[in-house]
């Protein structure tokens, strides 16, 4: 069992950093910006296509990389000073739509542009999995247990890029002022922040992010329109469990996020095996896991794990 | 040193503020008087290049602030408060006045990671301590904003405006919410901020702070400029007393 356990975590672990890092992004457009916005996980989409596109011509992994978060920084840059600028502060719904317009349009311009056949993306870090047997005093039953090397390497990748994302909103004057701007627009701007570059700035950080993490996860999931919308819907429920308020809230809430799934998933297999149910395999109920993590988080904690408090309190 | 002339302001078909005049003397506290709805709050947020104006120009120290950024304006000197507080909830009472001279540092972030802006920052906690201590909120330094009560936000948000070396302060019903006893406290605290050389234009309704510690005193009603003057002259001027004061104020 305690492999299994262990084998879980570490399965968790790997998902849930996806899970947090498309949370962050979705967290940090929400907090400044004030939108939901929609169209994250396709607009991941597009930058890991040009990436594919650049990696097709060049084969050139780096160039592949730079391409992509360069496509991410023009179209952060194109949705907020030509669509969502003239919006803003106007009407919440507004900006709503256009986002959900934009799903829609950037899932369009894909198929006519890249097609719908899975395009493959080759593995980036190349590591192979290793397969460890664990002394008998804690694994009775031998059960070997797999350490994913690619997976691990993303895992660290992503941290990595925690770190920096961190020790940027922690350091820098930018990043600063984007936390000030997350807190109160007006408040920001008459102590000298320019809130449109902070805004600017947050959907350049959301949208690279986004194809960051597509990047990581083509060479699994293979480069496809719809290849990122599911990971979006997982980093929304990061934010919501994190809390949007916090900046590592997102990010940490996916890696609890991922590991509950998992540990849940192996609770629900003992359990049907203990049973003898044969009709429901565990992982089908994989997304009504993360489902009910949304809602008893809303219901018990609404402003998430490492959300603020005290917003409205006065 | 703060020139409004011929300020209209329009909200579709609603003029706010109709050809307005105001000149701020250097020094002086300068109240901004009227009924509610008369446009005060709507003519400060035009100073301070929260909203824009149809017409007219405002010049600060013989600059057109109508053509700079609005989140430059403090680099200029002006630094305001406002009647709803626009403090940054999470973060704590020194971060809070701290943020008021963060785009002082001119350092990169590699600066920051080494510890460069160590010296900025002690210069600054120092500052912010000082600015604390005036309005009596120094032991709150470490508390978050958004936890504490309504009249000390208050103070933050005047304590912020204060370290950024301002040299007009646009203070929007600093009173409001405020006991008797704070009220007197920011008596003192007002007159002792103008006696460091900082102009003080203030939109405020209890006539008692206004008529004790203003220089001068503009009257505005319906958006339009009704009369200026000392407070003893404004408070005895048929046309306020009329619009504004009330026929017993004064008797």
């Amino acid at each position: 069992m305690f492999v299994k356990v262990l084998q879980s975590l570490i399965f968790g672990l790997f998902q849930g950093c996806l899970y947090g890092i498309m949370g962050f992004g979705l967290s940090l457009i929400f907090s400044t910006v004030g939108v939901m916005n929609f169209a994250h996980g396709n607009s991941g989409m597009i930058g890991v296509f040009v990436g594919w596109t650049v990696l097709f011509l060049t084969k050139n992994i780096f160039l592949a990389f730079l391409a992509a978060i360069i496509s991410a920084t023009i179209l952060a840059i194109f949705i907020d000073k030509a669509l969502m600028k003239r919006v803003k502060g106007l009407s919440h719904s507004a900006m709503l739509i256009i986002t959900l317009g934009l799903l829609l349009i950037f899932e369009g311009l894909a198929v006519i542009i890249w097609g719908t056949q899975p395009l493959i993306f080759p593995e980036i870090f190349g590591f192979s999995p290793k397969i460890v047997f664990l002394p008998q005093s804690l694994n009775k039953s031998n059960i070997p247990l797999i350490i994913p090397g690619n997976d691990l390497a993303v895992f660290g990748t992503i941290m990595a890029l925690l770190l920096l994302l961190i020790v940027f909103f922690k350091y820098s004057k930018p990043g600063l002022a984007v936390q000030a701007r997350s807190e109160d627009e007006i408040g920001a701007r008459v102590i000298g922040i320019n809130t449109q570059a902070t805004d600017t700035l947050s959907w350049i950080f959301g949208i690279a992010t986004a194809v960051f993490a597509g990047l990581l996860i083509a060479p699994k999931t293979t480069v496809n329109p719809n290849m990122l919308t599911n990971l979006q819907f997982y980093g929304f429920t990061a934010a919501v469990f994190g809390g949007f308020s916090s900046i590592v809230g997102a990010m940490a809430g996916g890696l609890i996020l991922g590991v509950i799934e998992k540990l849940v998933i192996l609770g629900l297999d003992e359990l049907f095996l203990l049973l003898h149910i044969t009709s429901i395999n565990a992982v089908d109920l994989q997304l009504s896991i993360v489902l009910l993590c949304i809602i008893v988080t809303l219901i018990v904690k609404p402003t998430g794990l490492f959300g603020n408090k005290y917003k409205g309190k006065v | 040193m703060l020139k409004c002339k011929n300020i209209l302001i329009k909200f579709g078909g609603l003029i706010a503020v109709n050809q307005m005049n105001l000149e701020v003397k250097r020094g002086t506290i300068h109240s901004l008087i009227g009924p509610n709805g008369a446009g005060k709050t709507t003519l400060f947020n035009a100073i301070s290049r929260l909203i824009e104006v149809d017409d007219g120009q405002i010049e600060f120290d013989g600059i057109s602030i109508l053509e700079k950024k609005p989140y430059n304006l403090i680099r200029y000197g002006i630094a305001r408060t406002f009647q709803n507080l626009q403090l940054l909830p999470y973060q704590t009472v020194q971060e809070n006045i701290l943020a008021a001279i963060i785009y002082q540092w001119k350092g990169t972030i590699f600066d920051s990671m080494l510890g460069f802006h160590n010296k900025f920052m002690k210069d600054a906690e120092e500052k912010a301590y000082q600015a604390a201590k005036l309005f009596g909120i120094q032991n709150r330094l470490g508390s978050v904003v958004g936890s504490l009560p309504y009249g000390i936000q208050k103070k933050v948000e005047l304590a912020r405006t204060l370290i950024a070396d301002p040299k007009i302060l646009l203070l929007d019903e600093p009173a409001a919410g405020l006991n008797n006893e704070e009220t007197a406290e920011l008596d003192e605290i007002l007159l002792s901020i103008k006696n460091k050389g900082i102009t003080i234009l203030l939109v405020e309704h209890d006539m008692n702070l206004v008529m004790r510690i203003s220089d001068l005193v503009t009257v505005m009603n319906f958006g339009k400029f009704v009369a200026s003057g000392k407070p003893e002259e404004i408070s005895q001027n048929p046309e306020v007393i009329k619009a504004y004061l009330g026929s017993s104020y004064g008797t």
